[in-house]
């Protein structure tokens, strides 16, 4: 490394380098400058504890317990107040806090961009011009072109619950994360009030620490133990309770290695593995027909001409308000009086496998339909297409049928394909044929993070009821291919690169637009693009006694002054109060945290609160278990689903056009095995998460780089037949752009297979970022779902050669 | 007895020597390497260890290989003079002197390296106050020191007129030396020997194999060295006892090579993993070319040159031989060191961390142990060997300055060793021929 | 006696070297070195696998300081600068030490660090514990298993923090402890038996 220049070196002389260097020429890059002054108001080596929490997209709601010695904070651990050992915990980020609060990589002050978008130079600027440029951009714009010609993006982390209320903006919509697989499987069972289960997030029904009642835990595309390092205790809970867990997986996966069996498989191809398990439910009679028959829609009777559900009178399609279930009850064929009956008739025994006509309609039942439907799914097609054996997926089928089991599911690998909502709609169907629900240790969905916990509800901030956002114009990812009105784009937390495939397009857009701001702690890849930058604070840092509250993990937190603001950061409430008060709306607005949080903790919101008094949570080393939280959640207990019919309600009428009325297998739409297009780009590009982000934050902390830098990942196969060395700058690279990296061959990535990290920040990597090359594309199917197209970054095919010494020189 | 008075006379009038004279630039340019070399030591001592290629992988180098190096070329020169005395071996005793001087400078040498290389010299006195005597490096620091200090007597001995009791007291202080300089070397040997932690050290033969790699080591410096005394000279010696020194040295690296095949065969042989990834290393590994330099250069080509009597009468020959003996066992001693340090016991990443603040990222691992000495530690090894040579050069007139080396050769009635002496003879100052002339009217 | 010693379940090990910035924290240990850290054995590359895909298994190995009953580093050094206290843990008085780094070679375990530099933090200050002492340049340096924090009767760091709860913690004379159970019970095993050091620190899987 002494030779020439490193590659932090070389990213200094770069994008962010510039970017910071614009603040250091002011002299704010050594952060003792900023925290003298802090460590003045302590007497030598006096040690103080405060608690805050920490990051919560991760879902593991951790809370912290510091030691501040000298201002500065010298000590992370775990909050050990708390009774449920459960509950104490952190994990390899939150203790690399230590340096991350403090790095050079930290926005220091406002900035402003001197040099053209994108490349990265700034000059620290005051808090005054950067609010004063901000108000003064969004009030022309929206006097101008309308309310909604200001676009507010916040991503998980930011709090800025009245932001986009007090500027009348948009706000972009649909998620367009993590829903894939929940389109295919929420609508089958239903939102359970209280909990995020069935809100299209796939949440997973019974908690993860349900999973030690399970015989067996089929974990498909979930790499668990990385996601949410919070309650990876679980996992081995179960495991040693005696519960099998299989896990599916294109990559031995770290969840992989740690389950008692790994199946490799087909990216992509998750759907076409759960069908060929119907298969052989169906073949082997393993289903459970009385949950079929008492608690799902598959005797429900398909009509023959137009696939639609035959009920009692046809649907009155001139009615202004859809009929009720009472109004117009679904039919299925009663054994018991050799008659149709409305499905909630007393007495009645549905048949499974009727059929007939009636009113000249010819109609069989859902499950009759699902068998035909399944004939195109054998064994062996399944075996093919997934590249599991036959065996092996007979032997999953005859396990998962062999309760209880509980059937895991990801948001980070085939829910990042076009055909997502396959694979939830099919994983349904296998829950319907089994029964594995609604009871101890029989659960589906995503079994990360504490968001599985039962959720607490906050009261909300009152403000004018004329005080409302925009209505999206359409979804922010539509917004880079179709007309808009948007020309101020707020960004807060780096949704300018992590919300978005084939980035050069977007980048194209963000060139037509007045204003962009970037609000982030760090600075992240996105930044470069910004008008106007805001540094905020961390959960560590704050102007008050108190900055926040937050329940999760079966606790309700609060976030102590650990530190004051360090540099010239400002914590959101500060940043939010701040704008509103620019935009001249100052009196609507609280005017401390302590203010929000008395209207937050409430029991009238949330009656799980009784008894919790904000004082006694102020008083509170970090925060109070809530009462009655301790058992796991099993939602839809007695298998009571919060659908109209309150059964399992697999048959998607919605997705009639279709043809996805029920699970049809589809081939991902750019990384299929068949895609011709692999003769160019011969490898899947896998968005991989690790434990060492949350996306894209700590990518800049220096104890995370010890162990985790970005890297493109290939199979010593791949890595050689493209005579790679170790360490090789590489480009990965497709038609929509590129990237270069250094690279390394890890035989746990699956061959034919590239392996990134997601949300790896292009200041540490050669050139370019992960999404120059991801799929953009967004399925018509997908609009017409509940939660809107999954984005598809997945669904991806590269190829990856060689950066040449001059590109790669950074090495 | 006129023979104290001609030569107290001749010293007198040479306060230094011609051949001194002709010292002079060595004196200077190794003077000047030396200075270098402290100041290479001083900017080390400044910036820490850091300067030095050292790792926490590989946590011994340049250094350490030094130290074990002149250890041995101390013991061999010792040895050699010693074993004369001991065992009367007459024609061996006519070179004590310079062998034991040479035996002298390197053991400073070896113990120059030793405090070069501590990361915290300025504690060096831990050693007196809180002394482990557990520690094979501990029995290290005595046995140098009673071995320098034996050194020393030795050479004080010598320089002092023959007669009964000093006499007596060279036999004693012989008899001491020879144990006390297998001692050393072998101590030496423990310190790796007796480490369990890694196979390619851990062996009973390492301390024999380090003996005779002295003695190798140790007879071939002294014979260049005495070539080149008797080139300056300084000191003559016959072409008939370099031959014959030449001849024990082939013995020598002949015991050597049977040490070296035996300590393989023994780790080859059962083909376990940890001793066959040491043998891989040596045989076609990063050590490669110091195994095979050390095999080919040093073993296989001397003893064949030396072998033939015929070719060992050649003083090139010898010269070349020995030179090769020298780096061979020179990059034993680097082999033997870095070999052991290069596969950790439990290998896996992320591996072990270098030790340095200053590498990016994930670069503060290494896999292995990696080493490459830096210009710091060659200029302060080349410094301490400056300052050995520069010791030498000015002790070496004071001790033995055209003293009795021809006079010994007279009265053994051997021819003069003609080629580099009988042209300078005649050009030989007064003094010199005086002394000459008084020695050889004593006998 | 008492013999304090840490007990890994390696079954529960994720590899997530939470365990690794947990001691690096407590013990204010400089950038470029780790007391302690996670290693993917066998592999090239942390979180790699051995085998052919998809033959492949994966063997996470937290390794630090063994505190050997045996230990090869204390015989060795020549000032006496390591020692085992009176609760068993191998200690480093960096007073003494003089930086030979004879310990380091004698280390089966490549455990112990040298500071080779003016130590650089990242923060730059003293973080960690604060009765911590601060090592000089020119000593060896390496897990305390936490001396600070096992005086005040409280556990070392990596076991406290590790998300999985891999660790125990406790006295191996007291046959009653967690780790006295967890041997008896689990055959937990030493690492590298037959360099004879007799590590303190068990695993199981």
């Amino acid at each position: 490394m002494s030779e020439g220049l490193s590659r932090r070196q070389f990213v200094k002389t770069g994008a962010v380098g510039t970017a910071l260097l614009g603040a250091g020429a002011a002299g704010l890059l050594s952060f003792s400058n900023w925290i003298q002054e802090a460590g003045a108001e302590e007497a030598e080596s006096e040690e103080r504890i405060a608690y805050t929490y920490h990051q919560e997209h991760c879902g593991g709601y951790c809370s912290l317990k510091c030691t501040v010695r000298n201002g500065r904070l010298c000590l992370i651990e775990p909050n050990d107040n708390w009774e449920n050992s459960s509950r104490r915990v952190c994990c390899v980020r939150g203790l690399s806090e230590i340096q991350n609060i403090y790095s050079t990589e930290r926005i220091q002050t406002p900035l402003k961009r001197v040099g053209e978008r994108g490349a990265g130079e700034f000059v620290a600027i005051s808090w005054d011009e950067a609010i004063d440029t901000i108000a003064k951009a969004v009030k022309d714009s929206q006097e101008q072109y309308g309310k909604d010609s200001v676009l507010l993006r916040l991503s998980a982390e930011p709090k800025y619950p009245l932001l986009a209320s007090i500027l009348g903006c948009q706000t972009g919509g649909f998620t367009g994360e993590d829903v894939g697989v929940g389109n295919g499987l929420d609508p089958s069972i239903g939102y359970v009030p209280g909990t995020w289960v069935g809100v299209n997030y796939a949440i997973s029904t019974n908690d993860a620490r349900d999973l030690v009642n399970s015989k067996y835990f089929i974990n498909v595309g979930s790499n668990y133990l990385e996601s949410s390092m919070g309650q990876v205790s679980y996992f081995f809970d179960a495991k040693e309770a005696g519960c099998h867990i299989i896990t599916v997986d294109p990559h031995f996966s770290t969840t992989a290695s740690k389950s008692d069996e790994w199946i490799p498989i087909i990216p992509g191809t998750d759907t076409a593995l759960f069908l060929g398990m119907a298969r052989v439910i169906i073949e082997k009679q393993l289903y459970n027909e009385d949950f079929m028959r008492e608690k799902t829609a598959f005797p429900f009777l398909v009509n023959e001409a137009d696939k639609t559900l035959l009920r009692e009178h046809p649907v009155d399609s001139v009615a202004g308000e859809p009929e009720t279930l009472e109004q117009n009850p679904y039919l299925v064929w009663d054994e018991n009086s050799g008659s149709l009956q409305p499905f909630n008739a007393e007495g009645i025994k549905p048949s499974l496998e009727a059929s007939g006509t009636t009113d000249g309609k010819t109609y069989r039942t859902v499950f009759s339909v699902f068998k035909e439907n399944q004939e195109d799914y054998t064994l062996t097609w399944a075996a093919e297409t997934t590249g599991i054996s036959e065996d092996k997926i007979a032997y999953l089928a005859e396990c998962y049928a062999d309760g209880p089991s509980s059937l895991g599911l990801g948001w980070g690998g085939v829910d990042k394909f076009a055909n997502a909502d396959t694979v939830g709609h099919a994983a349904a169907v296998l829950v319907a044929l089994t029964g594995n629900i609604g009871t101890e240790g029989a659960g589906v969905g995503v079994y990360v993070g504490h968001w599985n916990g039962d959720i607490i509800n906050f009261g909300t901030w009152p403000l004018p009821e004329d005080m409302v956002p925009s209505a999206p114009e359409m979804n922010f990812f539509e917004m880079p291919y179709k007309p808009n009105n948007v020309h101020v784009y707020l960004s807060f937390g780096d949704k300018i690169v992590q919300e978005t495939p084939n980035l050069n397009r977007k980048i194209e857009w963000l060139k037509t637009l007045d204003l962009i701001v970037y609000c982030d702690i760090h600075f992240s890849s996105g930044g470069v693009w910004a008008d106007i930058v805001l540094p905020a604070c961390s959960k560590f840092e704050c102007d008050k006694d108190f900055g926040g509250v937050r329940a999760g993990n079966g606790l309700l937190m609060t976030q102590q002054k650990v530190l004051d603001p360090l540099f010239e950061a400002k914590p959101d409430f500060v940043i939010e109060r701040e704008i509103g008060k620019a935009m001249g709306f100052e009196h609507y607005l609280p005017k401390s945290q302590e203010d929000i949080m008395e209207v937050q903790v409430d029991p009238k919101i949330d009656p799980r609160l009784t008894g919790i008094t904000l004082s006694a949570l102020k008083n509170s080393p970090g925060g109070i278990e809530i009462p009655n939280l301790e058992n796991p959640r099993v939602a839809y207990r007695g298998q009571q689903f919060c659908t109209p019919t309150k059964r399992m309600e697999i048959y998607y009428e919605a997705m009639i056009g279709f043809d996805q009325q029920l699970p049809r297998y589809e081939e991902p739409h750019e990384a299929s095995v068949s895609n011709p297009l692999r003769e160019k780009y011969p490898l899947q590009c896998c968005s991989a998460r690790n434990r060492y982000h949350i996306h894209n934050q700590f990518g800049g902390a220096s104890w995370i780089q010890q162990f985790n830098e970005p890297r493109i990942e290939l199979n010593p196969v791949d890595f050689h037949m493209r005579n790679l060395q170790e360490g090789d700058v590489c480009e990965v690279f497709n038609e929509r752009g590129s990237f270069k990296c250094k690279t390394i061959m890890n035989e746990a990535v699956r061959p034919g297979s590239m392996r990134f990290a997601e949300g790896s920040l292009s200041q540490f990597m050669v050139e370019g970022n992960l999404q120059n090359v991801t799929n953009e594309v967004l399925t018509e199917r997908g609009m017409a779902q509940p939660a809107g197209p999954d984005l598809s970054f997945n669904d991806t095919l590269v190829e990856v050669r060689k950066a040449s010494a001059r590109e790669g020189g950074a090495s | 007895m006129t023979s104290k008075k001609a030569d107290t006379v001749a010293r007198a009038a040479t306060p230094m020597p011609n051949s001194s004279k002709k010292a002079i630039p060595a004196i200077v340019i190794l003077a000047i390497i030396t200075l270098v070399g402290i100041g290479a030591w001083v900017y080390q001592l400044a910036n820490g260890l850091a300067v030095t290629g050292m790792n926490n992988g590989t946590s011994w180098g340049l250094y350490i290989t030094c130290f074990m190096f002149f250890v041995g070329l101390s013991a061999g020169g010792l040895i050699v003079a010693s074993s004369a005395a001991v065992f009367g071996v007459r024609q061996y005793k006519q070179v004590a002197k310079p062998a034991v001087l040479l035996s002298t400078v390197c053991i400073i040498a070896a113990a120059a390296f030793v405090l070069i290389d501590l990361g915290g010299v300025q504690r060096v006195f831990n050693l007196i106050l809180h002394p482990n005597l557990t520690s094979p490096l501990m029995w290290d620091v005595l046995v140098i020191a009673i071995y320098l200090i034996i050194n020393i007597v030795y050479l004080v001995l010598m320089g002092r007129r023959s007669n009964v009791a000093s006499d007596r007291a060279l036999a004693i202080t012989s008899r001491l030396a020879l144990p006390v300089a297998i001692l050393v070397h072998s101590v030496t040997a423990w310190i790796f020997g007796l480490q369990i932690a890694k196979v390619g050290w851990h062996s009973a033969i390492l301390a024999p194999l380090f003996v005779t790699s002295a003695l190798d080591s140790g007879l071939a410096l002294l014979l260049i060295v005495l070539v080149v005394l008797n080139a300056t000279k300084l000191f003559a010696t016959s072409k008939k006892l370099l031959s014959s020194l030449a001849g024990l040295l082939a013995v020598c690296i002949a015991v050597d090579a049977f040490m070296v095949g035996c300590e393989i065969l023994t780790m080859a042989y059962p083909s376990a993993p940890e001793e066959a990834a040491v043998l891989t290393l040596l045989f076609t590994g990063s050590s490669a070319p110091l195994f095979w330099g050390e095999i080919v250069l040093g073993l296989a080509v001397p003893f064949l040159l030396l072998v033939f009597s015929r070719l060992r009468e050649s003083v090139g020959v010898i010269v070349v031989a020995s030179a090769l003996v020298v780096v061979g066992v020179f990059l034993k001693r680097a082999w033997l060191l870095l070999t052991s340090f290069v596969t950790f016991n439990v290998a896996g990443a992320p591996g072990v961390a270098y030790g340095r603040s200053g590498l990016d990222g994930t670069d503060i691992w290494s896999l292995i142990g990696t080493y490459a000495p830096t210009w710091v530690e060659v200029t302060v090894t080349l410094g301490v060997i400056a300052l050995a040579a520069l010791i030498y050069v000015l002790l070496a007139p004071r001790l033995f300055a055209g003293e009795d080396g021809h006079l010994e050769l007279a009265s053994a009635g051997a021819p003069a060793f003609a080629t580099p002496l009988e042209p300078a003879l005649p050009s030989a100052d007064a003094s010199t021929a005086a002394a000459l002339g008084t020695a050889a009217k004593t006998t | 006696m008492t013999r304090l010693a840490i007990v890994i379940n390696q079954d529960r090990c994720i590899g997530c070297q939470t365990c690794a910035n947990a001691c690096k924290m407590e013990n204010n240990v400089p950038m470029g070195m780790l007391w302690n850290r996670v290693i993917t054995v066998g592999s090239d590359v942390i979180d790699g696998a051995v085998g052919t895909y998809p033959n492949l298994t994966r063997e996470y190995l937290p390794m630090a300081c063994q505190h050997c009953d045996n230990p090869a580093c204390q015989a060795v050094c020549p000032v006496g600068a390591t020692y085992t206290d009176e609760a068993g843990r191998v200690l480093i008085n960096y007073d003494i030490c003089i930086g030979c780094r004879i310990c380091m070679a004698a280390c089966p375990y490549n455990a112990r660090v040298f500071n080779w530099e003016e130590p650089v933090r990242d923060p730059d200050f003293n973080y960690g514990h604060k009765d911590v002492p601060v090592r000089p340049r020119g000593v060896t340096e390496k897990c305390t298993l936490c001396k600070e924090r096992t005086d005040e009767d409280r556990e070392p760091m990596c076991v406290t923090c590790c998300p999985t709860k891999a660790r125990s913690f406790g006295d191996l004379d007291n046959p009653s402890s967690a780790v006295s159970a967890l041997i008896r019970e689990k055959s937990a095993y030493q690492l590298l038996p037959e360099r004879g050091t007799s590590p303190k620190t068990r695993y199981f899987k």
